[in-house]
């Protein structure tokens, strides 16, 4: 069975066509990804999911229904930006949330408690939203979107503007979700985002899914990593630059290029033992990457056969270590030199 | 029940949400400044006390919409409720928060005129009779400037029913020799615009009559006006909300 059907949608804004001749279907239980550059229809599709607005021409089709409105209370919505009642407690929204959800009594109760401990937001449950630190509103957002356990979840670039070290908190979270039996689409334009969430993944150009695709296929190392670290002492900078020719640091950062995974590994072993925190690790240059700007030139596409080779971002694989439970993420000491213990 | 629930949760976190932002302070403030200035000077009688009660509710509602409908229309805070307790009950939990608001201040007002400087000859039924048009009429005058915020109508129509408002009140813009000057069959349609812009604004204005004056006669028929106006206007509203594109904003 299908949760979200898109035939041959046409949806104009005033002059400018946001989708066209857009088609893609999500199955129950799947993480779909759609993803696009800015501009490409991926916010209209999600709002075409929600029956926020209705397409000009062609179907779609949520939760076997054709008018995505009447199963609304089956879908929840995950923004990346929180701009609601800032003077109230993260606890009072989610209350808020579920009681407009139609939730009360014990399950209402056992649904907040749930979703404060699976988003790791029971120390700051009290705080009014507006005074969150980035990460934890985008959990306090997430917590909302999930808290009447729906069938269906949108998620509408979860971690735009948020820190590379932040951003594997959210992906694992969305993973849980996903693993518990929800359908999640996500909206985004961050490869990596689309691939590390979503088991199949739509790219969109233009207003149409250009080409479909499993994440297991196009995972992959990326061309190039750059790593930002506490300060690197000039003895330890020679010490890098020595390993090879590819990596070249200056104070705070090291890059990598051409990316091989013996060389992260040699590079964050030196890090390591001398004690230096590592804050974000950005790659580019991946596989998806690639083939998504070969789709914008509107070449054939070509989907490289199953990677071998993961966690081409050394930083999130040590992060994504942690994250079997969303408590350890958050108490992840990433500027601690206890990272060398993980 | 559990829309009900949810409207009255969502009123009550909105309405807390204003008490929490201090916002209160300005509608507070103007209530004080009414009672120093108007409210409190010797020998105001019932009618002064009416009327000054019914102007100071339509500025409260004006004041009190700007911060609560500004709030609703925060695309995204709309967008992860709207679909819970459905489009309708989201607006009407704002609306009914403005209207909230605007009785409180007068209701304010009121006891701080009844326990520091009571009005000779307003007896406490007469007060019940005057608020109830007032009442009324706070709720007209929300869902007009809810109908009028860009989170119900597109600018064109805005435009549009403020020009058809500003035709109705024409009459003391366009008189005397103004209007001697126009040619006949402008004047003739100006005269036909103005009466057709006048009706749905004459429930508004004949409750205000009425609490003013405390006209029982004709009041139950002006009263069930107003109401069926009151209700058309929030069902308008409603019907609007419950049609239009929500988009969601830029991040």
């Amino acid at each position: 069975m299908q949760a979200v059907v898109f035939e041959q949608v046409e949806k104009r804004f005033d002059r400018v066509r946001a989708l066209d001749s857009c088609t893609f279907a999500v199955a129950v239980g799947e993480s779909y990804a759609l993803l696009g550059h800015p501009g490409a229809g991926k916010r209209t599709a999600l709002q075409l999911a929600h029956g926020l607005i209705r397409p000009d021409t062609g179907t779609v089709q949520v939760l076997g229904a054709r008018d995505a409105r009447r199963v609304a209370a089956q879908v929840g919505l995950f923004s990346g930006q929180m701009r609601v009642l800032p003077q109230t407690s993260v606890i009072g929204w989610l209350r808020l949330a579920a009681v407009a959800s139609g939730l009360s009594g014990t399950a209402l109760a056992s649904r907040i408690a749930s979703v404060i401990d699976m988003c790791a937001l029971d120390a700051v449950q009290d705080t009014p939203l507006a005074a969150l630190p980035l990460a934890a509103a985008r959990r306090a957002l997430l917590a909302q979107a999930i808290v009447h356990e729906p069938t269906l979840l949108l998620a509408d670039q979860p971690t735009v503007r948020l820190p590379a070290t932040e951003q594997p908190t959210i992906w694992k979270l969305l993973q849980h979700v996903a693993a518990a039996g929800t359908t999640v689409l996500l909206a985004t334009a961050d490869a990596a985002e689309a691939e590390t969430v979503a088991t199949r993944i739509g790219l969109l150009v233009r207003g149409a899914v250009v080409a479909e695709m499993q994440s297991d296929d196009v995972r992959g190392a990326a061309l190039r990593v750059q790593i930002r670290c506490g300060p690197l002492s000039p003895a330890l900078r020679a010490q890098l630059v020595a390993l090879s020719p590819a990596v070249r640091c200056d104070e705070q950062r090291i890059q990598i290029a051409p990316n091989d995974a013996a060389l992260q590994h040699a590079v964050t072993q030196l890090l390591l033992d001398a004690g230096v925190s590592l804050l974000s690790l950005e790659s580019a240059g991946r596989p998806l990457d690639r083939i998504y700007a070969r789709a914008m030139r509107g070449e054939a596409l070509q989907v490289p056969a199953p990677a071998r080779q993961y966690g081409d971002t050394l930083l999130t694989s040590l992060l994504g270590a942690q994250m079997t439970n969303p408590h350890e993420t958050r108490a992840l000491p990433i500027d601690e030199p206890a990272v060398e213990e993980r | 029940m559990n829309r009900v629930r949810a409207v009255l949760a969502l009123m009550g976190a909105t309405i807390a949400e204003y008490l929490r932002s201090l916002r209160w302070l300005v509608e507070f403030g103007l209530a004080a400044l009414a009672y120093v200035l108007y409210f409190r000077q010797p020998g105001l009688d019932a009618q002064g006390f009416t009327t000054g009660l019914h102007l100071f509710g339509g500025i409260c509602v004006a004041v009190a919409a700007q911060g609560i409908y500004a709030m609703a229309d925060r695309e995204q805070g709309m967008l992860l409720l709207t679909r819970r307790i459905g489009r309708s009950g989201y607006l009407l939990a704002h609306l009914l928060t403005v209207v909230i608001i605007a009785i409180a201040g007068c209701g304010l007002l009121s006891a701080a005129v009844a326990l520091t400087a009571p009005v000779a000859g307003l007896t406490l039924a007469d007060w019940g009779f005057a608020v109830l048009p007032l009442v009324l009429n706070i709720v007209l005058l929300a869902a007009m400037v809810l109908l009028l915020t860009p989170l119900v109508l597109a600018p064109g129509w805005r435009l549009l029913i403020l020009l058809a408002a500003m035709l109705a009140f024409s009459g003391t813009l366009i008189g005397g020799q103004t209007l001697a000057a126009l040619p006949a069959p402008l004047v003739l349609l100006l005269d036909v615009l103005r009466t057709i812009f006048a009706v749905p604004l004459l429930p508004f204005f004949s409750g205000y009559e009425i609490g003013v004056t405390g006209d029982r006669a004709n009041a139950p028929v002006l009263l069930a006006t107003q109401s069926l106006m009151a209700l058309g206007l929030v069902a308008l509203v409603l019907t609007i909300f419950a049609r239009r594109d929500l988009r969601l904003g830029r991040v």
